[in-house]
């Protein structure tokens, strides 16, 4: 039986010198193990809520509003110190440049940095740097300066830092944002071997990476609560065209194109694979 | 405004060897999409039209003027680029005093009214009296897209204009993207997104390490049946709607999906 790992209860925060509220009421919980989808439209509270989630937003964000309760991992994420949530949560921001501590000569050193911050012992830091590098196909980078690496580069490594913390909980605050195909295609992989084994939020712009990818949706407008459900029902629903958020390409082509089966169940394919079978089906 | 660009190699400093050997031709008022891996040269090549950097050996030649003998300060009036990372370029402590920077220190005198009209376009002018840092980064990176058409150079490059933007924005930034076509502006866009921005451009750049592997229309390289390889190349797939329309059996290959719906309905009729 799934058990909530992520509870937000009503919580509402608006940023120092602000008017209106970031977020707004927000309920909802996550399981553990749940990979979970969180998009919106830009301003809808996405990043802020990841900030809050991993206890970010009142140590980083001084002066803002907080009202409400979130428990992360069974612990308080809005009183708790970032370094006692920093194993627990793994959070990957838009920027993963900003990441790397630019004193470090090497990748390795790098990766191995956040874990002597944390008072990790030097032989499970060694061990555990092998194993994220494994785990991410990195191993080749180990040498390398890094500042020398490329945009996927420099995220892969960024992620690496965080895993090596062994984190039950990962954030990714829209991870593709400035990585070419190949770069995502890397990160979809990365998801899909993390799935089952630690919770996961993703929020993502391209709606094109989630359906297969995610369980699970939050979508967000306003700092409001829109949709909180299974994936699949919202993108081969029409829920995923009322929200403004950008159906995936092929679900707007068969939307478009109206096919005949589409308008009698009201479904429409949910992967680009069930798309291709079934547009090619019909002609 | 053409811009020739002959037999350009670029060394950065550490040796990694960026450009090699390109040659081609923009003509005035095309619109280009310029495709490649990250680290396939693309921002290089970008960099070297307003002369950020100058060739190691070849020449960039904007309309008449060679970029080797000319600084980003003279170079600034024909070509205005827009970087990927908004806080690499804004500098003010206004949105309105953002956008008419460029067009103020190029001594044109209707900045004023360039820098509404391109803040219009991204429904931007409401906020002008707002500090930048006070946006959202979207936002942020709105009004630098914004700042390079308030220069109203002749040609504009956007590197990775639409990266992290809502249906919404990537809209607003597709109306400007027509507005510049009109206006017969050279518009060179560089993006990972080949479904969204083969809707606007005519003409693709393909480049794989440091090499130029496709430039042509973009029905044409649509319509090769080599593109899987040649995309491959570059790190790409195939877009969603040129496979799509393979399934389906449409001839020629849609740039949209509204232009997919509409050739379907014609391929039914006949």
């Amino acid at each position: 039986m799934a058990h909530p790992i992520i509870t937000v209860e009503d919580f509402s925060y608006s940023y120092r010198a602000s008017t209106k509220k970031a977020l707004d009421q927000l309920s909802f919980s996550v399981d553990e193990f749940e990979c979970c989808g969180i998009i919106g439209p830009s301003e809808a509270g996405k990043s802020t809520l990841c900030y809050a989630i991993a206890s970010v937003l009142p140590h980083y964000f001084s002066g803002g509003t907080i009202e409400g309760r979130i428990a992360t991992a069974g612990l308080d994420a809005l009183s708790i110190h970032l370094e006692a949530m920093m194993k627990r949560v793994g959070l990957l921001m838009q920027n993963s440049e900003v990441f790397l501590t630019g004193i470090k000569p090497t990748v390795r050193e790098e990766i191995a940095f956040s874990m002597e911050n944390l008072g990790i012992s030097r032989s499970e830091i060694v061990e555990r740097i092998q194993s994220v590098m494994d785990e991410l196909g990195i191993g080749h980078l180990a040498q390398r300066d890094p500042l020398t690496l490329s945009g996927g580069e420099t995220q892969r490594v960024a992620l690496a830092s965080v895993l090596a913390l062994n984190p039950e909980i990962l954030i990714l605050d829209e991870p593709t944002s400035s990585l070419d195909q190949e770069g995502v295609r890397d990160l979809k992989l990365v998801v899909r071997k993390l799935k089952g084994r630690k919770t996961i939020l993703l929020v993502e712009q391209r709606m094109e990476l989630l359906p297969g990818l995610v369980d699970s949706v939050l979508v967000l407008r306003e700092g409001r609560k829109v949709y909180r459900g299974p994936a699949e029902p919202f993108f081969s629903g029409f829920d995923c065209f009322e929200e403004k958020i950008g159906a995936p390409v092929w679900t707007r082509i068969c939307y478009e194109i109206g096919n005949r089966t589409n308008r009698e169940t009201g479904v429409l394919p949910y992967t680009y694979r069930q798309a291709l079978q079934e547009l090619s089906k019909a002609h | 405004m053409n811009i020739e660009i002959s037999n350009l190699h670029h060394i950065y400093t550490g040796g990694i060897h960026a450009l090699k050997g390109i040659t081609l031709t923009i003509r005035g008022g095309e619109c280009v999409l310029l495709l490649g891996q990250n680290g396939a040269g693309k921002s290089t090549l970008l960099k070297h039209l307003n002369g950020i950097l100058k060739p190691t050996s070849g020449d960039v030649v904007i309309g008449e003027t060679n970029t080797k003998f000319h600084d980003i300060a003279h170079l600034a009036q024909f070509v205005a680029l827009s970087f990927q990372n908004p806080d690499d370029q804004i500098s003010s402590k206004s949105v309105f005093e953002e956008a008419t920077f460029g067009p103020r220190n190029l001594g044109k005198e209707n900045h004023e009214d360039l820098a509404r009209d391109a803040l219009r376009m991204f429904g931007l002018e409401e906020i002008a009296d707002t500090h930048p840092y006070d946006l959202h980064p979207s936002k942020r990176k709105l009004l630098t897209l914004a700042s390079a058409i308030a220069m109203d150079t002749p040609v504009v490059a956007f590197d990775e204009p639409t990266a992290g933007f809502d249906l919404t924005q990537r809209s607003l930034f597709g109306e400007a993207l027509q507005k510049l076509k009109e206006r017969r502006k050279t518009v060179i866009l560089v993006s990972h997104d080949l479904d969204y921005s083969l809707q606007y451009c005519d003409l693709v750049i393909l480049m794989d390490r440091g090499r130029v592997t496709f430039h042509g229309g973009k029905v044409d390289l649509l319509s090769r049946p080599d593109l899987r390889e040649l995309l491959r190349a570059s790190g790409l797939g195939p877009p969603i709607l040129w496979r799509m329309s393979r399934v389906v059996g449409l001839r020629t290959v849609p740039s949209s999906v509204e232009e997919f719906s509409r050739l379907l309905n014609e391929k039914r009729t006949i």
